[in-house]
């Protein structure tokens, strides 16, 4: 009885699958016509793209343009920003694949799909991509190598490497008569003034110097003045270790702590999740933003926000500080912004790789980054990166052109398009680009991830990471003493990432040291 | 109830209490909503200087404006509306369709079955056998995979079993052997007393779906096809920390006032569902005897 | 009498004999024709995917799917049982969700009893919206006001607090004070809504009985003790029940809200973990299997109660 039922069951299920697949392929077919005088009929490209909401897709006129002059047709899918990761994932596990895909980050996840055989080897093609080589540099492209497979999978999108700067209320120093500081003692004594001065004359000591946000607490804004060194960088040994293995981080920690205890610190730091430093800084309860704040910001929407708020606030900025040797030491690592990749399912790969070389060219540059001329804006220079734009084109600006969509950003760490709407904006921030790399003392590097095993050996080390993050916020609002603080950073942390510190050592000893 | 004529002191304590503490949780309870309004209407310089208001000064709807002139939110009002009021009508059909027979112990495989439906609120395939699922059904792309994933589950169907079993017998009885099929039982006795259930269980349903997203992330790929949830979520954009480092942070955050905008005008109309309702929660509504 | 007598519970109709199975089902047909949609939603949607549980016990690849991918001998429970958080995020869960049946899960209970004595229509009508207003506010907008209510640097409770000379109270950042922040916002954001499956419930009270109750002299405290809550117990014991069934869940947003480096120690929870976990790799595996865990000792909590709850002669959800 049961298991006739059951076959009874099984019957009505397989028929229904069965009659809503049938009923839904007349919509599956595709046709693709259209010629186009002597040229190759355009290409259709399914492509898979993490683009802003603000981002117009129906009707855009750089898209179709960008479409005409590469000979392409696009149809684009586009996953809503904040879960794009989830999307891309069902995407990859149902081998529903896209012709081209853009993922997020170049993490663990890439590793393995690539290594799972989704994303195609393209070594052999970068032979004819000119514009893609010309315009990448070799870190950055090197950073979409596969450990697994030893190929290059994808080619990340170039952006503007880390010009860390600190931006202050230049007002608030000004009625303090303070200078903004250059090293480590002139900080903390121009932290310590803000914190007892009331710079905001409200009689309330509710303003500090700076917050912080857990989990990055060592930016390179101090840390390199007090000798922490990036992951591959040797000390005088020629031994390279993480941050935390290093004299500096514990210096560093014990700095914070000193000015938590003199209230130089927002008492309640810890609270801050993304963007919560910037917002208090935008409502006048801090002298500083510090959190990977760029020279653009100094013309950007918080600075801007704040300035509305309140219309006395000046702002300025520094540079990162000097170490004891007068130096200021910044490691700086090529940036990408995510990467492009071709699927196993793609019928032409050559020709996508051709487009990709096409948005890396100087038309392509001009179609993604500056959009249609007349519509968008008036006059755009590559090579000084100086786009005018009226206002009466805002409004198209922002519904038909976003940094998402374009496929490079900058071009050997440096930004395409100058940051600014008018020229003094723009001013603003190339002195400021400029003042940062003449007067800090660049050391270059490559990322951690690029030693073998970096990636995979971190992966296991989520619980211990979250275990540090606790200490070092504790440690520095002062509920742990310094011994239980080191004692768990030299038994407990250290111990967990010797995987992690011997692939780095084993890439030094290995690639660098050479 | 029996008028009194003097004071007593039951009722005094009980409407001291039962009044003070509804009252005072009341107000605390309209405070995030006076929130998001506030800053929803205030310029966005004055939630700079002052973060902590619940009374708007300086109203105004600009805010408002560019919301409504978002080009998704039409197209969002509709998936939702569709996505709510179907998907709440067959759930609450399904649902008292699956939950009468369910409710008889003695009904044979009522028990098995009704212990599969336990099982599913433990256990699921997760993200990738669904969609391959949708794929089959060929439901991808289409608004009915917004809709039948959830449109029958077991903690309602829990609840309307409950309430159905506190239906007495002897009415059913009654009907059954004057002839009635079970089919007529259900919708013309047990359905009119279970109205309050059926109410909760569809504002329950029906909340739910209106704030549902994720389905959308993963079976809907264009935007037109969004709810105005996910639409809402975009627009606050919680995105991680890997967004400061990379991205022209600049274009990326939405002003305070237009997030708390958004949340009034995709939240308002489920919002204003309940006073509808309320008239089938006063008590003694259902006259007559229904408790044995 | 035929066999229809079925849908009396307190005269069960004996079925030994085979050849009667077929006539029992022919009697009941319209019974089960009711279900049947149910019932195919249910295979369809809920069981065609079911085989995705197995990922919990396999090296998940993309390239092999589900199916192919092979399986790798409980390292995933393994892993997950020899982690050094995981008994501390067992604890977690499980403590915070049995505090919060304590002290959160009879607040509703008690709000839909006093709106019940609401004599007032005017009152009623308006408090009951307005209570079940902050349902619809997410938790990132109730978390922003949280701050401001209970930050220890400028908060509105600990300004009064040092107004009356006492030092401020560190809620956010305290492990002594997390849970009852959990408690206190839950109370605030969900208690209102939770008093309309009350409500619903206390519909079915004939008024009656009230006015029995008050010839016979009983006061209205009496009436709440001896007539509304045994009214209710069955809703409240179903509700009780599907809770505990919940132990090990205490849901994402607001606990991810709440959290912070300095309470982490007790914050941490299976869906933090998760989600931690998740960011920082694939290990889809792994996520599944926390899961698969989580959901194996619902099943079997929810189980125990219901089993306890019939011993006790209560309604059952089963």
């Amino acid at each position: 009885m049961k298991k006739s039922k059951i076959r009874v069951i099984g019957a009505i299920v397989c028929s229904l699958i069965v009659t809503a697949s049938l009923s839904g392929c007349k919509n599956k077919t595709e046709v693709v016509t259209e010629t186009n005088g002597g040229k190759k009929e355009p290409l259709t490209i399914t492509m898979v793209h993490r683009l802003d909401a603000a981002f117009v897709l129906e009707n855009n006129p750089v898209i179709k343009l960008l479409e005409e002059k590469a000979n392409v047709k696009l149809k684009l899918e586009v996953p809503p920003v904040t879960d794009y990761v989830n999307r891309v994932n069902v995407l990859m596990a149902s081998g529903d694949l896209p012709d081209l895909i853009h993922l997020q980050n170049i993490d663990a996840k890439y590793q393995e799909y690539a290594a799972d055989g989704l994303l195609i080897p393209l070594d052999d093609y970068f032979k004819n991509t000119p514009n893609i080589n010309k315009r990448t540099l070799p870190e950055q492209l090197e950073q979409a190598r596969v450990e697994k497979t030893g190929k290059l999978h994808s080619v990340p999108r170039p952006h503007e490497s880390s010009t860390f700067i600190a931006l202050f209320r230049k007002d608030w120093f000004d009625a303090l008569e303070l200078k903004a500081p250059q090293t480590i003692e002139e900080f903390e004594k121009v932290a310590i003034a803000i914190a007892k001065g009331d710079p905001d004359k409200n009689g309330k000591a509710d303003t500090y110097f700076m917050s912080l946000l857990p989990g990055i607490e060592s930016e390179q804004l101090l840390s390199g003045a007090f000798g922490v060194r990036d992951g591959l960088t040797p000390d005088a040994n020629g031994k390279v270790t993480i941050a935390e293995g290093q004299e500096g981080f514990i210096k560093l920690m014990d700095f914070y702590k000193k000015l938590y205890a003199e209230k130089a610190i927002d008492p309640e730091w810890y609270l801050n999740k993304t963007y919560g430093d910037r917002d208090k800084f935008k409502q006048g309860k801090l002298a500083m933003m510090t959190n990977a704040a760029k020279p653009n910001e100094l013309v950007g929407v918080t600075v801007k926000d704040l300035v509305k708020a309140f219309p006395n606030a000046k702002i300025d900025y520094f540079l990162p500080l000097k170490d004891a040797t007068g130096k200021r030491p910044v490691y700086l690592s090529p940036s990408t912004w995510g990467t492009f990749a071709i699927s196993n399912t793609a019928k032409d790969p050559k020709r996508i790789m051709e487009f990709l070389d096409w948005t890396f060219s100087d038309e392509g540059i001009e179609v993604l980054n500056a959009g249609v001329k007349g519509v968008t804006y008036e006059s755009f220079d590559i090579n000084t990166g100086i786009c005018i734009s009226p206002e009466s084109m805002l409004d198209a600006r922002t519904k038909y052109i976003s940094p998402y969509m374009s496929f490079i950003t900058s071009v050997k760490g440096k930004r395409i398009m100058t940051p600014g709407n008018t020229d003094s904006e723009r001013k603003t921030v190339s002195a400021a680009v400029e003042d940062y790399y003449k007067n800090v003392n660049i050391v270059n590097t490559v990322p951690s991830s690029f030693a073998a095993g970096f990636t995979d050996a971190e992966k296991k080390l989520t619980d211990i990471k979250n275990t540090r993050d606790q200490y070092v916020a504790k440690y520095i609002i002062g509920q742990i003493s310094k011994d239980e603080f080191v004692k768990f950073i030299n038994e407990k942390f250290l111990p967990a990432n010797k995987e992690v510190i011997g692939a780095l050592q084993k890439y030094y000893d290995t690639k660098i040291k050479k | 109830m029996i008028k009194k004529s003097r004071l007593r002191w039951d009722d005094i304590s009980i409407d001291l209490i039962s009044y003070t503490l509804i009252g005072a949780f009341s107000i605390l309870c309209l405070l995030p909503f006076l929130y998001v309004f506030t800053y929803s209407v205030t310029p966005y310089t004055d939630f700079i200087k002052n973060p902590m208001n619940f009374l708007p000064r300086n109203i105004q709807f600009d805010a408002y404006k560019s919301i409504l002139g978002y080009k998704l939110i039409a197209s969002g009002y509709k998936n939702t509306l569709f996505i709510t009021i179907v998907g709440t009508a067959l759930n609450l059909l399904l649902l008292l369709m699956t939950a009468y027979p369910l409710s008889k112990k003695n009904l044979r495989g009522s028990k098995f079955i009704f212990l599969l439906f336990i099982f599913t609120m433990f256990f699921n395939g997760g993200m990738i056998p669904n969609y391959y699922l949708m794929r089959e059904l060929n439901l991808i792309n289409r608004i009915w995979s917004l809709i039948l994933p959830g449109v029958l589950g077991a903690y309602n169907l829990i609840l309307m079993i409950n309430f159905i079993r506190e239906i007495p017998d002897s009415l059913e009885e009654a009907a059954i052997i004057d002839g009635a099929s079970e089919i007529k039982v259900l919708f013309s006795i047990i359905l009119p007393l279970c109205i309050p259930a059926v109410v909760t269980l569809g504002l329950f349903h029906a909340v739910g779906a209106w704030n549902s997203y994720f389905s959308a992330i993963l079976y809907i790929n264009k935007r037109t096809g969004w709810p105005l949830q996910l639409i809402l979520r975009e627009l606050i954009m919680q995105s991680g920390l890997n967004e400061v480092q990379n991205a022209n942070d600049d274009v990326s955050r939405i002003p305070f006032t237009l997030q708390m905008a958004a949340i009034m005008v995709t939240t308002l109309p489920i919002m204003c569902v309940y006073p509808f309702l309320q008239k089938y929660f006063m008590k003694g509504l259902l006259l007559g005897g229904v408790k044995e | 009498m035929d066999i229809r007598k079925v849908t009396s519970e307190k005269n069960p109709v004996q079925m030994k004999k085979k050849e009667n199975l077929l006539k029992y089902i022919i009697n009941n047909r319209y019974l089960y024709l009711l279900m049947l949609p149910g019932v195919i939603y249910l295979i369809i949607f809920k069981y065609v995917p079911m085989y995705g549980v197995i990922i919990a016990f396999k090296d998940f690849s993309f390239a092999k799917g589900i199916i192919g991918s092979p399986f790798n001998n409980f390292e995933n429970f393994k892993t997950l049982f020899s982690s050094q958080d995981f008994y501390r995020i067992l604890f977690n869960s499980v403590y915070l969700s049995i505090v919060k049946i304590i002290f959160a899960f009879p607040i509703p209970i008690i709000f839909a009893i006093m709106l019940n004595e609401v004599g007032n229509k005017k009152f009623k009508r308006i408090t009951q919206t307005i209570m079940y207003l902050p349902h619809f506010i997410s938790w990132v907008v109730i978390g922003g006001i949280v701050v401001i209510f209970m930050s220890a640097d400028g908060g509105l409770i600990n300004e009064i607090i040092k107004k009356l000379g006492y030092q401020p109270i560190p809620f956010l950042s305290s492990e002594s004070w997390f849970r009852a922040v959990v408690i206190i916002t839950d109370v605030w954001k969900e208690a209102g809504w939770g008093t309309i499956i009350y409500l619903a419930s206390l519909t079915s009270i004939s008024p009656e009985y009230y006015e029995a109750a008050t010839v016979d002299g009983a006061n209205r405290w009496q009436q709440i003790l001896y007539i509304t809550l045994p009214c209710i117990s069955n809703t409240i014991i179903i509700l009780l029940t599907l809770k505990i069934g919940g132990l090990m869940t205490n849901g994402f947003e607001q606990i991810y809200i709440l959290q912070n480096p300095i309470n982490m120690a007790v914050s941490d929870v299976f869906e933090t973990y998760t989600y931690r976990v998740g960011l920082a790799n694939t290990q889809y595996s792994y996520a599944s299997a926390v899961g698969l865990f989580q959901s194996i000792i619902g099943l079997i909590l929810i189980y125990c109660t219901n089993k306890i709850a019939k011993m006790f002669g209560k309604s059952t959800i089963y």
